[in-house]
Formats: structure tokens, C-alpha cells, sequence
């Protein structure tokens, strides 16, 4: 375990250089470029922009931090905040969304953990991370109209600002992160491992994962990856 | 007489849809992506029930024909991912896209195998598209959507490091 987190530590750690030196050549070259054609003021900063977009995106929390809450507005226009959840012994937060074909395809999934685990003090709590901008399917009207047909009995909150997404290091639509009472990372990644069919899936990572905190474990598999549907940015 | 016509169209519809859309595994993508050339090999990774990568996938099309004709070392492959073959088969009929040379679809099911091969950092969000030359040590990865002129430039800068 210790070990597979300084792993992760160097990937992170190498990661990050990659990163910034990847932003360096990338801005090196495209102002060359755009020296070379003459539009120097127009490009640099787009690219710039580019850069910067892509480091907030690979930062973002990882096991063992401790999440700062936040207070994001409800399907019912009232700000809800983590320590709104007093009997909380942990949160199941999941970034999801109206259009996603995948997070279409958990939609039942999230509605049934959360009606199992609420009682057992681990509530969902929905956001949905993306820019109606972007994607129309996506509006705070459209969460409202979702919600309503398949009565979510669980917060369905939106990330206007993308800031709560961009601190988590959320990257897609579902994209899962316990937290326990102390808002602790404990587990990032994917809800079990068969998105096309619930019947078919073997493992139960969101619901092993709780198992596992009620017994006072740490989580086997706290980071599991699956595939989604990219988070839609302001442009 | 009747049975001929039929049994000719029925070799001539064969004949059309002949082309075969190649399964990938991932031992057998890792190989490709490994391979000691001077090509660059640009990896997009896109599902047919994914928008944004649809949306894409024309501008790839286009550049690897244009690249082709004039014989630049740069090879692509459109790999769809939790996907069946009989799916994208049907979305590249219907889309009328050639599954050759540039179409595959990954057998390997472990997202949680197949993912980090990619890249360490990857959650599995898609559209995402890797540029590798392993002879470089090239292996730039963008979990992004490209626009036509984003995708051009990027070949270039990749192609220009070799």
C-alpha cells in the first residue's frame, strides 16, 4: 500500500514536470509559430490559456487528502453544503450529468446507492460539473427536469463555476469520490466495473468501498478507472 | 436464372462490406505503440455512444488521407473502446466510413488494466488521442476533443520532435 502510494507519488511527481515542460514547448513553439505568421499577440495567449487549463485539470485531490467543503445550489435553489449532512459519517460524491450516455447508464445505479447507504450515514451527493454552454442537456432547468422524473432522493447539485470539479480533479461524468466524516479521500474512480449492464458487473468498487469504511478499513482499491464522458469546460 | 442475380448480389453486397474492422487486444496494442520506427503514431481512443468523439473523428479521417498521399510518416489509429464490434460496424456503415486502415476496436475489457497503459494519469475520460514514437521517447497524451486546426498543429509539433 505504502508503497503503491509513493509509486503514485512519483507518477504524480513526474507527472507535473512532464507537465510544465510540456507547457513550456508548447508555448515556445507556438510563439514561434505564430512569430513566424505574423500573429504573435493573437496566439500566445490562447496557448497559454491551453497550458493552464491543463495543469488545473490534473491536479485535483488524491487519497488521503482532506476536501474543502463547499456550497453549490440544489435542484430546489438552496445552497447545500457538506456540513449541511449532520448524521454524515461519510459522502459519496458523484460527478454526473443529464446528456452522458454513461452516466445515463448509472443513473439507477446512484439512485439505488444512495437509497441503500444514506440510511447507513453515506448520502450521495450528485454535481453535475458541466458547462450548458456547452452542453444544453446540461442546464440547471434541464438537472431540475431530470431529477423530477426519476425522483432523485439525493442532492443534485450544480458546479457552476466548475471550481468544486476543478478541486476535486474530477475529469468525467461519473466520476466517484468518497470521502468519511472528516471529508478524508478515501476512494476516486468508477462505480463498479460494468458500465453497459448492472447485471454483469463482478465488482462493486463505490459499495466494497463503504464495506470496507464501516469496518474502520482503508479502502483495497481506492482508485479504480473507467471510461466517461469528458467534463465540458467553459471555453 | 434467378438464383445467379441472387447469388451475385449476394457476392457483390460481400464484396462491399468485405472489409473487416481489425480487434485490437492490448498486448497487441501496447506492441504497436511500441514499435522502433520513424513513425508517429497517433492513437485516438472514441466510442460510438460518445458525441464529441464522433465529431472528431472526420477531422482524423481527412488528415490521415491527406497524409497519406503525401507519404508522411504518420499512422492513426481510431480505436474504439467499450464498444462491440458489431456496434461500431453498423455506426461506420451507417456513417459510411471505411473501417480501413484506420479503424479498431479494443477487445480488453479491464478498463482498469487498459487505461493506465495509456496513460498513468488517465481517468478514461473521452474523446482522448496519444501521439507516440517510442524510438523518440515521444508519448504525449491529450484527454481533449481536437479541433481540425488543434489537431493539425499538434501532428506538427510532434512530427517537427522526431
Amino acid at each position: 500500500m505504502s508503497e503503491q502510494k509513493k509509486k503514485g507519488f512519483n507518477v504524480a511527481v513526474l507527472g507535473g514536470i512532464l507537465t510544465i515542460f510540456g507547457s513550456m514547448i508548447t508555448i515556445f513553439v507556438a510563439t514561434n509559430v505564430a512569430r513566424n505568421n505574423n500573429q504573435k499577440e493573437k496566439e500566445k495567449p490562447k496557448t497559454e490559456q491551453a497550458a493552464i487549463k491543463l495543469e488545473n485539470a490534473v491536479a485535483g485531490y488524491q487519497i488521503g487528502d482532506i476536501a474543502d467543503d463547499f456550497s453549490l445550489k440544489n435542484i430546489d435553489n438552496k445552497q447545500v453544503a457538506l456540513k449541511d449532512y449532520a448524521q454524515a459519517k461519510g459522502y459519496l460524491i458523484i460527478f454526473t450529468c443529464n446528456h452522458c450516455p454513461y452516466a445515463k447508464m448509472y443513473e439507477d445505479r446512484i439512485i439505488a446507492l444512495h437509497k441503500t447507504y444514506q440510511a447507513e450515514g453515506y448520502p450521495v451527493i450528485a454535481i453535475n460539473p458541466n458547462d450548458p454552454k456547452v452542453q444544453p442537456d446540461d442546464s440547471f432547468e434541464k438537472m431540475q427536469e431530470r431529477a423530477k422524473e426519476k425522483s432523485y432522493p439525493f442532492a443534485y447539485l450544480f458546479d457552476e463555476t466548475q471550481e468544486v470539479a476543478r478541486k476535486f480533479g474530477a475529469t468525467k461524468t461519473p466520476h466517484v469520490f468518497i470521502l468519511d466524516k472528516d471529508r478524508k479521500v478515501r476512494y476516486i474512480g468508477a462505480i463498479d466495473d460494468n458500465a453497459q449492464d448492472a447485471q454483469q458487473a463482478a465488482k462493486f468498487y463505490v459499495a466494497d468501498a463503504i464495506k470496507e469504511l464501516q469496518k474502520g478499513l482503508s479502502v483495497s482499491f481506492a482508485t479504480t478507472k473507467a471510461v466517461g464522458c469528458s467534463i465540458k469546460w467553459k471555453q | 436464372m434467378k438464383y445467379i442475380f441472387t447469388l451475385l448480389a449476394c457476392l457483390l453486397s460481400a464484396s462491399a462490406y468485405s472489409q473487416t474492422l481489425p480487434t485490437l487486444a492490448l498486448d497487441a496494442l501496447k506492441t504497436e505503440l511500441g514499435r522502433q520506427d520513424d513513425t508517429l503514431r497517433i492513437a485516438n481512443f472514441w466510442a460510438t455512444w460518445c458525441k464529441p468523439c464522433v465529431e472528431e473523428l472526420p477531422d482524423f479521417i481527412a488528415l490521415a488521407s491527406q497524409y497519406r498521399a503525401e507519404g508522411r510518416q504518420v499512422k492513426f489509429l481510431l480505436i474504439a473502446v467499450e464498444d462491440t464490434p458489431e456496434k461500431v460496424n453498423t455506426f461506420l456503415k451507417n456513417k459510411k466510413m471505411n473501417p480501413n486502415p484506420l479503424f479498431y476496436v479494443l477487445t480488453e475489457r479491464d478498463a482498469n488494466k487498459w487505461i493506465p497503459a495509456i496513460d498513468a494519469k488517465w481517468e478514461g475520460e473521452i474523446p482522448a488521442t496519444l501521439f507516440v514514437n517510442d524510438k523518440t521517447n515521444l508519448r504525449a497524451f491529450y484527454p481533449k476533443k481536437f479541433s481540425h486546426t488543434e489537431l493539425e498543429n499538434t501532428i506538427h509539433l510532434h512530427e517537427k520532435k522526431k
